[in-house]
């Protein structure tokens, strides 16, 4: 339903500039990033020793339960986490080679939405009601391009038709549009300036079912056609093995697991990321009752100690309660994983401990 | 936007005869006999009767209150005060413009000190400042105008001698009242451009727009500011009918010729109708901003001027 | 289940008070408004001399250690006069905002609860009355009342009647869909039952916070009254009036105008730091 009409190619006056990784390094790299909200009565730890690789023209699936720290690693990327009480303790986020963390207030501004742009989880509150919707793409273009009133708007209609959306509707106000299009306009704008990563945040939650698809399949095909790489975060398993090429398991704010998707959804190691999977109602068996993990994720502001799963890890011994596990990668295959019992040839030798812990 | 203004003007005409209604009712239960205060208290009773036969005081409330209504808006008559033996109409034309002048002045002190505190305020919010700010303006909300009126005088007309303490007849008299009757709507404007903009900054689309790269400026001012002014544009129009009451304290303290005081001077004289005249010219002042506040209002409100395209 | 309720109520109670005590200004607030109430019932105990008899001798004396706030131009001790003010302006305060809160409150409750014909009628009225700006309506309100005490506390009673009757009618539109009221139908209560017993004490909370900021008003709107000479006699010890009193000897006597004005301003600040906490500690969008 979207080709019903081609959009004519435009001038390609835009910044189309692609990062040249140079012997395989990453787009965006983060180490060791630690997140906190620091409140009078106690601090979160919403990131925890977190380290993430995206590569050039990658999508990579963010995985978690809700609570994990998805949402503050991405606004922590762009630098947008609210301070107070947000506070980035330390880390690095190298994106093209850059630290993020280390540049100035400025520079950074330049890259939010140029080079690295975000679509939020709830259209419904993420679009400005007194503002015209071709008016918001247009500022995000007037922000970072170099282009007369005329070719702007022209831009900005543009955008509005690769989005599906007629482009007579650029004078019409949020409000005149239902969820599915305010979300649309949101990758309008996101993609207004061809960025070279996307951070969709949850971008189809907050949409009806029937909706979600046609969203979920636009999203991919432009992030394709405009050569440029996405972190999804989502919830939703299903989802990511559509769309991304990796996926990285989180959980108390560190990612536990990560690699090519094929192969963590073939051969998933870590016990958390086979509870979830082991959690997804399958369509082709019918099951009694679905599993669960056991117990609900850990109080942030008061992690466990050693490995964070372990308090609900059917696996977990003495080590577990006091030794962080160390993210080791799996021998051949694209497949890390922070788990004492796992080796490099992806054997696991965990011993479920108890029957009931 | 026209079908709008002109739905908003028939919506004030029942607004306006209410005032009328009002009024008229609140001088028809005034004790005391106009046509006795007319003639003064050397006429005889007949002559007394004769005048109310007249003036139609005899007639039931309802004739009374219809010829009132006529009179008024077919010739702008609001009868004659008793004092001045002139046209109530008349008599508050010439003490309205000081009354304006003051109320307008106020307010546009309030809006310009008011507005940019309120959004310092909000911006950095649990600072030293927002404290200070917070302090200060529940001191001005707290302080009654004709104390402050005084408190000026004594300071800046009596022992520094900068202004005059009385009158209203250059721009220098104009400053003291001026400060005295906008304190409190400084304050209240502060208040609510704060608390507005508070709701709005933790709103979704403004870490929207910091992800597009603006600048924290253009978020605060375009984004921020302009969907925290609806309730800031209603306070401002309410704080206009505040001032426009506050006025009749202000110009008693610093004896300015306006409607304020006009009513004051004509209650201690029992000459009603002009006090009559005094509310009425006000309450139609009052809505006509009010007025003025729901245009600016839907010129603001994207739903409001969508759905009157 | 009505203890229950009760039960369910004291702890709503308990709630609103651990947050009330939270916020620094609503406590100060409280503490000066309860010594306001306590000087205005004690006044009698507290002030040094009779707020009425005159000394000459006195005339117009500066604060000393006899008169700390001085006398007035009639010789009479400004701070027996202040004393007893509290007693004038706390009870037009309490009673006038009472006034309007039980008219403009039954008005808002009936214009929301059956509302159609009713409520348009009842709150186009309110709008008319709300056209003419406050002050004004209580000066010409008390202008064809005459003046005195129960004359003052009526107007300002009237000029306030709308803003109690829209926050009623607020309150009860929202309270009047919820489950329990339509239960109350079914159980065959009468209108006013309903209205009495289960929507004003939802509505409590609004009409408490507009009250408390309403007394305020309702003491600088009388004080105002006094101030242009259409409240009370002169005679009497009220704070306007005392500052109409001293106006003329501004320049050379400001003492006397100056602590009856610091009087209402201190009882103004304690009322709006209350009415905000009380605001802040009821609103539900603050709850953590």
């Amino acid at each position: 339903m979207l080709q019903k009409k081609q959009p004519k190619p435009f001038q390609p006056e835009l910044n189309t500039e692609r990062w040249e990784a140079k012997d395989g390094e990453p787009l965006l790299e983060i180490r060791d990033l630690n997140i906190i909200y620091k409140t009078d009565a106690r601090t979160v730890r919403a990131v925890n020793k977190l380290n993430l690789k995206l590569g050039a023209g990658e999508s990579l699936g963010f995985v978690g339960e809700t609570g994990a720290g998805k949402t503050t690693t991405a606004l922590g990327i762009l630098r947008l986490v609210p301070d107070p009480p947000g506070i980035i303790e330390s880390g690095q986020i190298l994106f093209e080679g850059r630290d993020l963390l280390g540049l100035e207030k400025d520079e950074m501004r330049q890259i939010r939405g140029s080079r690295i742009s975000m679509i939020f989880q709830d259209p419904m509150t993420s679009l400005n009601p007194s503002m015209t919707v071709g008016a918001q793409i247009e500022e995000v273009l007037g922000l970072h391009e170099k282009l007369s009133g005329v070719d702007l708007c022209e831009r900005a209609r543009h955008m509005l038709e690769v989005v599906g959306i007629r482009p007579e509707r650029f004078n019409d106000y949020p409000h005149q549009f239902s969820g599915g299009m305010k979300q649309r306009v949101c990758i309008a704008m996101a993609l207004a300036c061809n960025p070279q990563m996307i951070i969709a945040d949850e971008p189809t939650t907050a949409l009806d079912v029937t909706i979600q698809a046609q969203v979920l399949e636009l999203m991919n095909k432009l992030k394709d056609e405009f050569n440029t790489s996405m972190l999804l975060i989502t919830h939703d398993l299903g989802v990511v093995a559509e769309i991304c090429d990796r996926v990285a398991i989180m959980y108390a704010g560190s990612v536990v697991e990560d690699g090519d998707t094929d192969e963590i959804y073939d051969h998933p190691l870590h016990p958390y990321t086979r509870g979830l999977f082991a959690s997804i109602p399958s369509l082709d068996e019918d099951v009694e009752s679905l599993h669960v993990i056991p117990g609900a994720p850990p109080d942030p502001a008061d992690l466990p100690s050693g490995c964070c799963f372990h308090p609900r890890c059917p696996y977990a011994t003495e080590r577990c309660r006091k030794e962080i596990p160390e993210m080791r990668a799996i021998s051949g295959v694209d497949h890390q994983l922070a788990c004492h019992y796992v080796n490099e040839k992806g054997e696991f030798s965990g011993k479920e401990a108890k029957a009931d812990a | 936007m026209l079908r709008y203004i002109i739905k908003r003007i028939l919506l004030l005409i029942p607004v306006l005869i209410g005032v009328t209604l009002i009024t008229f009712t609140l001088l028809y239960i005034t004790p005391g006999d106009p046509a006795r205060a007319l003639l003064g208290p050397s006429a005889n009773t007949e002559q007394v009767e004769q005048l109310r036969e007249e003036m139609g005081l005899n007639d039931p409330y309802i004739v009374r209150y219809g010829n009132f209504l006529s009179n008024l808006v077919l010739h702008q008559d609001m009868g004659r005060s008793y004092r001045a033996k002139q046209p109530v109409f008349s008599v508050i034309m010439s003490a309205f413009p000081a009354t304006l002048k003051l109320a307008a002045l106020a307010v546009a002190i309030a809006v310009v000190i008011g507005i940019p505190l309120g959004i310092i305020s909000a911006v950095k919010q649990y600072s030293v400042f927002d404290n200070v700010a917070l302090i200060l303006g529940l001191i001005g909300i707290s302080m009654p105008v004709f104390w402050l009126g005084m408190l000026l005088i004594l300071q800046f007309a009596a022992r520094l001698h900068w202004f005059p303490s009385a009158g209203f007849s250059t721009f220098k008299h104009m400053v003291l009242p001026s400060i005295a009757l906008s304190a409190q709507s400084i304050a209240v404007i502060m208040r609510m451009t704060r608390s507005s903009m508070l709701e709005v900054i933790r709103q979704d689309y403004i870490r929207t727009a910091r992800a597009k790269g603006q600048t924290e400026a253009k978020v605060i001012i375009h984004h921020a500011l302009r969907n925290a002014l609806m309730p800031i544009i209603t306070t401002v129009g309410l704080q206009f009918g505040a001032l426009l009451g506050g006025a009749v304290l202000t110009e008693a303290v610093f004896s300015i010729p306006g409607v304020g005081r006009l009513m004051v001077d004509s209650i201690k004289m029992k000459d009603f109708p002009v006090v009559q005249g005094g509310v009425l010219f006000i309450a139609v002042a009052f809505s006509l901003v009010n007025l003025v506040v729901d245009l600016l209002y839907a010129s603001v409100n994207p739903k409001i001027r969508s759905q009157y395209r | 289940m009505k203890d229950k309720k009760k039960e369910r109520r004291f702890m709503r109670l308990k709630e609103f008070w651990r947050r009330l005590k939270k916020s620094k200004m609503a406590m100060f607030g409280l503490v000066i408004l309860s010594l306001l109430v306590a000087i205005a019932i004690f006044a009698s105990v507290i002030a040094p001399y009779s707020y009425s008899e005159q000394h000459l001798e006195n005339k117009n004396m500066k604060p000393n250690s006899e008169h700390i706030f001085g006398c007035d131009d009639l010789g009479r001790d400004i701070f027996t006069r202040v004393i007893y003010g509290s007693r004038i302006s706390l009870s037009v305060g309490f009673i006038a905002v009472g006034i309007a809160v039980v008219f403009g409150g039954l008005l808002g409750a009936v214009a929301g609860y059956f509302g159609g014909v009713t409520d348009n009628i009842i709150m186009r009225s309110m709008d008319i009355l709300l056209a003419v700006p406050q002050i004004l309506l209580a000066i010409s309100i008390s202008a064809a009342l005459g003046t005195g005490l129960v004359n003052l506390m009526i107007a300002v009673g009237i000029s306030s009647i709308p803003q109690y009757a829209r926050i009623m009618r607020a309150s009860v539109l929202t309270v009047k869909d919820q489950e329990y009221i339509e239960a109350t139908h079914a159980a065959g209560a009468t209108h006013l039952h309903t209205i009495i017993r289960h929507i004003i004490p939802n509505c409590f909370a609004p009409i408490i916070v507009q009250a408390t900021l309403g007394v305020a008003f309702a003491i600088l709107t009388a004080a105002g009254l006094s101030f242009i000479g259409l409240g009370l006699d002169p005679e009497v010890p009220e704070w306007g009036a005392m500052l109409a009193g001293g106006r003329q000897y501004i320049r050379d006597f400001p003492h006397i105008t100056f602590f009856p004005g610091l009087a209402i301003m201190i009882t103004i600040f304690a009322l709006n730091v209350l009415g905000d906490g009380f605001r802040d500690a009821l609103d539900p969008k603050l709850r953590d």
